[in-house]
């Protein structure tokens, strides 16, 4: 690992960082600056193992305060070089991953709860803070903030909101940006913007959507204030098995027509209802949380669907399980974890999580299997989870093998991309729901917004000129 | 290579999003990605591979895991990363790259038979008159440790004061009690920590006692486990138990009575090797609930959560900045629980805690062997 030879340049950089940072916040290290090339997303993560050859970034800074944040951007737009903002890494679209090298800002060091207001419900946080800390030190006091992404223990709240996420319990408490009041946001030139922490307004557009789902691109957000729910009194599961998707997608669109709103309603197709379940048909696991009779009241509703579309009920455990289990496929397996390309295999395995209505679910679960599954190598199955009154999100689970090289790796995982956002916007979907678009999808964003991607490409170039905030993603000019 | 053996260990760690990051005690301090116990997998499992270590990395196998646990208790995968950082640095100490810190610790130990290089004529210096007036053979041997003695000899004074008062027929190494050998082991230092291991199982066989008692987790993991693991048994029949567990049997039996209340408000850290290495957690918890007069509440991390004092791993050697913040962590969970005392039951943590609480008015650091003997 040679010293890469500096140039007066960077070192002049490096000093500048340093004087705004101190020396312990600022790293030209050549393992540090090895351990950020990257996020888990199949381009951030897998292949740089298989030797292809990334970029290291040239410093990592950890600001621990506003301030900081606003200088150092303000010291790469002199030097006009690329910042990309970096929380938990544990993105899997390669929103994180530093395409031009450059300054990486980790902004885990900024990790404060600032007020827990347990009288209005809000908890103020800097937003380097991991998920499960945030839920911890609320857990104590009784509160939740509801927001359990399988990453919540690698993933951060900067991460969460610049990448648009949800978690498990999304159909009753919203993604995260119907979890945000107010934040504080760092813009590319250095100044510091805040949108009031209120209920809701009327004073003109909702400017957290601006930032929120902007991957690094817009600015840096560094405050949030958040919605805290207490401690639901009881969680409660219940598993069925439809005789098939059909039936459990009608009765997915009666549970939310109802106005009945469950933690999580989870279905899976036929071929994961086999492969996760051992069952023929579809099954679907639903929960609900809050105060006893509430819970017992949905559970009593949710039966009568379920017989109306011929389930059979299968009882608490299943759904126990998963809850219990539910972060269970992150972890390293020997095989079987999309990740866990290794070495010795060749294996291309990601998914597009994409969303609309419940006809366009059942229409793209159909047209997406078929159209996939004609890539050599390819295998399909399905689940679908994060419902709404109007539709929900389809997560197939696909994964690739055989390709010959690694550059044949990459073009399949491009070539299954196309093909899927194809049929995605064909049937009018969204191509992503909440992984965000990163280096996977940003070459498909002129089509996810048509004309109007225009607009979002001239705010880009207005807020920052240099085009020095994470150069490369969105879909916004390269270098 | 010795990293050969934690192979599958290091290249699924290698895989895996940073599930443990939010409880690893080196990365909740310093928040970077290069000290996450995957990245640290990550540069053992690329060193592996390329057959040796580039000089940069290995203050990274050194300076950054306390082998606490606490990633491997968090993994469902069942990856326990400080034993892949044990065997980088055997590797590194075989390539001749060890960092100076750990060869330090490995001269102290040879030639003073301590990890802290003190004088070894001081080594009961501080309970010489009760250690003076022990005899040769006994039933029960008392372990000490170095840290104990060295450090907190208060914990040895209060364990032969119970012993006493107990009336067990009890003992030390008269013949010089050596190290357990495990700062040796977290150095790298394999065949020479074999070799001390040797030397204590003779002390042990030499006083004929049948039970031996540690008040230091880590002495009691090694003479307990991890000597049997390289190879090197115990005399026949002798039983290893903390000072903890050992409590509990003179209570239960009426051996030992305690009658003075000891009026404090107190919670209870679970030292690594005694809780996750070891799983005992409730004697401690037994013994110090039932002492009379005493409060206890948990901390919001316990058990098998507990966070680490940052002493394990060797880092007090060699990171000892890390230490000092990583046991603030702690400090802060006992003060949000209001306790008094922040008891423990290891000289280790004991230390780590006091560099926090020797400043502080309302909060304090003891070893449950000391409330004990405030208790008879």
């Amino acid at each position: 690992m040679a010293e890469k030879h500096r140039s007066l340049r960077e070192s002049i950089l490096y000093n500048d960082l340093v004087a705004i940072l101190g020396v312990e916040n600022v790293s030209r290290d050549e393992v540090e600056r090895q351990a950020y090339i990257g996020d888990v997303s199949f381009l951030g993560m897998v292949m740089p193992r298989h030797n292809m050859e990334v970029d290291r970034p040239d410093f990592i800074v950890w600001p621990t305060s506003t301030e900081q944040v606003s200088e150092v951007l303000k010291a790469a737009n002199t030097h006009k070089i690329p910042v990309t903002p970096y929380c938990g890494g544990a993105g899997v679209q390669g929103a994180a991953v530093p395409m031009f090298g450059g300054i990486v800002m980790d902004v885990k060091k900024m990790d404060k709860i600032l007020e827990i207001d347990e009288t209005n419900l809000m908890v103020t946080c800097q937003t380097g803070l991991i998920g499960q800390a945030l839920e911890w030190a609320l857990n104590a006091k009784g509160y939740t903030y509801a927001h359990i992404p399988q990453s919540t223990y690698c993933s951060g709240i900067g991460g969460f909101l610049a990448g648009h996420s949800a978690g498990v319990l999304s159909t009753k408490y919203g993604k995260i940006a119907s979890m945000v009041l107010g934040m504080e946001v760092v813009l590319p030139d250095g100044r510091v913007m805040r949108t009031r922490a209120v209920p809701q307004s009327a004073a003109g557009p909702n400017l957290n959507h601006l930032f929120i789902g902007s991957e690094g691109t817009l600015g840096v957000i560094t405050e949030a204030t958040m919605i805290i729910h207490p401690l639901p009194e009881l969680r409660e599961f219940r598993s069925f098995l439809y005789p098939n998707l059909h039936s459990a997608f009608e009765a997915a669109r009666k549970i939310m027509r109802r106005g009945l709103l469950p933690g999580t309603l989870r279905i899976s197709d036929e071929e994961e209802s086999k492969e996760l379940y051992k069952q023929e048909g579809a099954f679907m696991t639903i929960s609900y949380d809050g105060f006893e009779e509430l819970v017992k009241l949905q559970h009593r509703e949710t039966m009568k669907i379920a017989l109306e579309e011929n389930a059979v009920d299968i009882g608490s455990a299943p759904g126990d399980r998963w809850w219990n289990r539910r972060f269970s496929s992150v972890y390293p397996k020997d095989n079987g974890n999309p990740l866990d390309m290794g070495r010795h295999t060749l294996n291309v395995g990601n998914v597009i999580e994409s969303a609309g209505s419940f006809t366009y679910l059942e229409a793209a679960h159909r047209e997406l299997r078929r159209t996939l599954l004609k890539i050599p190598g390819q295998t399909f199955m399905a689940h679908f989870s994060h419902w709404y009154k109007t539709g929900g999100m389809m997560y197939p689970y696909c994964v690739n093998s055989g390709a010959a090289s690694e550059e044949e790796m990459v073009d399949r995982y491009f070539r299954m991309h196309r093909a899927a956002v194809e049929v995605i916007h064909r049937l009018g979907g969204t191509m992503t729901h909440h992984h965000g678009v990163g280096l996977s999808l940003r070459g498909f964003m002129r089509e996810e917004f048509g004309e109007s991607f225009e607009m979002l490409q001239s705010i880009k170039r207005t807020l920052d000129p240099n085009n020095i905030m994470n150069p490369g993603k969105l879909g916004f000019d390269w270098r | 290579m010795e990293l050969q053996k934690v192979e599958r260990l290091a290249r699924l760690c290698e895989t895996c999003p940073k599930m443990c990051r939010h409880v690893c005690t080196t990365h909740v301090v310093t928040r970077s990605e290069a000290d996450t116990p995957n990245e640290r997998s990550s540069i053992a499992y690329r060193a592996l591979l390329r057959g040796y270590f580039f000089p940069e990395e290995a203050p990274y196998m050194y300076e950054k895991c306390a082998t606490c646990g606490l990633c491997l208790a968090w993994c469902e995968t069942g990856i326990d990363v400080g034993e892949i950082m044990l065997a980088a640095r055997v590797d590194l100490v075989n390539a001749g790259m060890a960092p100076a810190a750990a060869a330090a610790v490995q001269r102290n130990v040879q030639n003073q038979g301590n990890p802290h290089g003190e004088p070894a004529s001081e080594r009961y210096a501080a309970i010489m008159d009760e250690f003076q007036a022990l005899p040769n053979t006994a039933e029960v041997l008392y372990y000490a440790g170095c840290d104990t003695l060295y450090r907190q000899p208060e914990i040895a004074k209060a364990a032969l004061k119970v012993l006493r008062a107990a009336g067990v027929d009890h003992t030390m190494i008269k013949s010089g009690e050596p190290c357990c050998g495990e700062p040796l082991r977290l150095m790298g230092y394999i065949e020479d920590f074999k070799a001390t291991a040797r030397k204590v199982m003779d002390g042990i066989a030499e006083t004929r006692a049948r039970t031996v008692v540690c008040t230091c987790p880590s002495c009691l993991r090694m003479l307990k486990e991890v000597y049997r693991e390289h190879g090197i048994e115990a005399p026949a029949g002798v039983e290893f138990l903390h000072m903890s567990e050992y409590l509990l049997r003179l209570t239960a039996s009426g051996q030992l009575k305690l009658t003075t209340p000891v009026h404090l408000k107190t919670t209870y850290h679970d030292p690594c090797d005694l809780g996750r290495r070891q799983e005992i957690y409730e004697p401690p918890r037994e013994v110090l609930t039932s002492l009379p007069g005493i409060q206890f509440q948990e901390m919001f991390f316990n058990r098998r959560d507990a966070r680490c004092c940052g002493a394990g791993g060797g880092l007090a050697a060699t990171n000892l900045e890390l230490v000092i913040k990583a046991s603030k962590t702690v400090v802060n969970l006992a003060q949000d629980v209001s306790a008094e005392v922040l008891v423990t039951a290891c000289p280790t943590c004991k230390t780590s805690f006091h560099r926090q609480t020797y400043k502080l008015d309302d909060l304090k650091t003891m070893d449950l062997i000391e409330l004990v003997a405030m208790a008879l």
